[in-house]
């Protein structure tokens, strides 16, 4: 009987150290949290160690990336306001130009010292700067919006030959009067997924690129091709094409080819489709050579189920 | 912020006469969600770089230092837990584990850490992202190129890591299996904010990233990053 005893109290022993040593780990686990913790409250840099194996390192290691995360914010939110501040820069700088001349225009009609022909020939110029000016404001307007995620679209699976068509009819008047043609090659229907609105804006922005910079009597050629899981959208012109550095600096924000300084631009088309584009899992690239020509393609995503 | 910092790097390999300078002073940095590609002729280096970065090799001169962490002055073991839970590799060669299913190929890296629990809906979503999750009881040889490297994407996305090193993740495809994969690659690191270096030899595959660094016999050429607004003529 007396063993039966012994054996018990043993065991108990053996309970009680168990539950304490677990209890001690516990703690000695949610003292180091608690530390690391209070680090990134305090904004110091967490000592514990993210090299070593076990949980608290790997712990460590998270909580680091958090820390780097709400760094990371935080200069992201320093950054976008030297954005909008050179922003607004940039649109008064773009703005000044046509609104002097619309001024200029104005005064010279207010004066009323000028012939029939002429006025009208000054209100033809009128309207144009303010079309210009519309224009960029539109573009601007789309731009931030797209940046600091204002605008949220929804892309789901829709037909893609009407939302071509519709960029197409929106530059067709303007490829008429260069006597550039507008052809497309083999094009099937079929369901992908963007949003048509914006996604027109995209093959706008490319179309009337490539019928400014292509010469009178050119062509544009638009095709598609399927792959697994993406479609790609070609557009090809036979304009001035683009130099091979410059091949990934058009589709960065504000960026002007060195040759086309004089042609009328602003350096936000590209970087804007790009941008749409890239909310819709799709993506774009170009191919090109000076002189001959640039292939732009649209990369969107089948639908699958 | 800055995720990697190269600051002045020489890679000497061999001595005496034998000497290959791989590297010639090379500095560069790499901010956080950066999708920058690597371009340069084979034996320009660019291999050499990526793999000082990933800590497959130490630097002869100067440092290489990701998430605050030099990487040459790391113990072995240090290195090994740091590479696991900072870099996901992406090879040409997709190197999965060809007795593992996709499923098992992806989640592999998450299991080695241990005290981890696999985020399942995190690799659902994943697999899902990458047109893979049909496919997930299937096994690497059941698969196309394109759909391997796409696994072996997947895996290298599943530990969340700081950065993904792409070695010419599309050398063993053709050219429209490569489309996919870029264009996947681009999607995921801007979906999960990843940070992905990519070494390419395809100019074309390159431009879809947001920087190209050029390499000439061990030096680097970097483009612009940002542009000021011009005004067209009027």
């Amino acid at each position: 009987m007396r063993w039966l005893w012994l054996l018990s109290a043993a065991m108990c022993g053996v309970g009680l150290c168990a539950a304490l040593y677990f209890y001690r780990r516990g703690q000695k686990f949610y003292y180091n949290v608690d530390k690391m913790l209070d680090e990134i409250l305090d904004n110091r840099e967490i000592e514990q160690t993210d090299l070593a194996e076990g949980q608290v390192s790997a712990l460590a290691g998270k909580l680091k990336r958090i820390q780097e995360k709400v760094e990371l914010e935080v200069g992201e939110a320093q950054k976008e306001k030297e954005q909008v501040k050179s922003l607004i820069s940039n649109m008064s700088h773009q703005l000044k130009t046509p609104l002097a001349n619309i001024m200029l225009y104005e005064e010279i009609l207010e004066e009323g010292k000028v012939s029939e022909e002429e006025r009208r020939n000054f209100l033809s110029k009128m309207r144009k700067q303010s079309e210009k000016v519309s224009w960029i404001l539109n573009s601007l307007f789309k731009m931030v919006k797209l940046e600091q995620n204002a605008v949220v679209f929804e892309a789901e699976g829709n037909l893609i030959r009407q939302t071509l068509l519709d960029a197409v009819s929106r530059v067709y008047e303007q490829a008429e009067r260069k006597r550039i043609g507008i052809e497309t090659e083999y094009f099937p229907d079929c369901v992908l997924f963007h949003n048509p609105k914006w996604t027109s804006e995209v093959f706008a922005n490319i179309l009337e690129n490539a019928v400014k910079y292509t010469p009178p009597d050119g062509t544009i050629t638009i095709g598609m091709k399927r792959f697994e899981m993406y479609t790609e959208i070609w557009i090809q012109d036979t304009g001035m094409g683009i130099a091979r550095e410059e091949l990934t600096e058009v589709f960065k924000r504000f960026y002007r080819s060195k040759s086309v300084e004089n042609k009328e631009g602003s350096g936000i088309g590209l970087y804007l489709s790009k941008m749409i584009l890239e909310k819709e899992k799709g993506y774009m690239n170009v191919v090109s050579e000076v002189g001959k020509g640039s292939r732009f393609s649209v990369f969107l995503q089948n639908c699958r189920g | 912020m800055k995720i990697l910092e190269i600051d002045h790097v020489v890679k000497i390999y061999g001595s005496g006469e034998n000497q290959v300078r791989a590297l010639a002073d090379v500095s560069l940095s790499v901010e956080q969600g950066e999708f920058a590609a690597i371009v340069g002729a084979s034996g320009s280096g660019k291999s050499t770089l990526l793999n000082l970065i990933g800590g497959l090799d130490i630097p002869t001169e100067g440092s290489v230092i990701i998430r605050n962490h030099d990487i040459a002055k790391l113990k072995r073991k240090e290195l090994t837990i740091f590479r696991r839970r900072n870099i996901g590799f992406v090879f040409q060669n997709y190197s999965l584990m060809p007795v593992l299913n996709v499923y098992d190929n992806v989640a592999l890296p998450v299991t080695f850490d241990k005290g981890k629990h696999i985020d399942h809906a995190y690799i659902k979503d994943l697999l899902k992202e990458l047109g893979l999750w049909e496919k997930r009881k299937s096994y690497p040889n059941e698969l196309s190129g394109g759909q391997q490297q796409r696994v072996a994407l997947a895996r290298a996305l599943a530990n969340k890591p700081a950065i993904i090193l792409a070695d010419e993740p599309t050398g063993n495809l053709d050219s429209r299996t490569a489309i996919e994969v870029i264009g996947l690659l681009k999607n995921s690191s801007k979906k999960y904010n990843q940070t992905i270096l990519m070494v390419t030899h395809n100019e074309a595959i390159a431009q879809t990233c947001d920087r190209i660094i050029r390499i000439e016999d061990g030096q680097l050429f970097d483009g612009e990053r940002e542009f000021y607004a011009k005004g067209g003529a009027v």
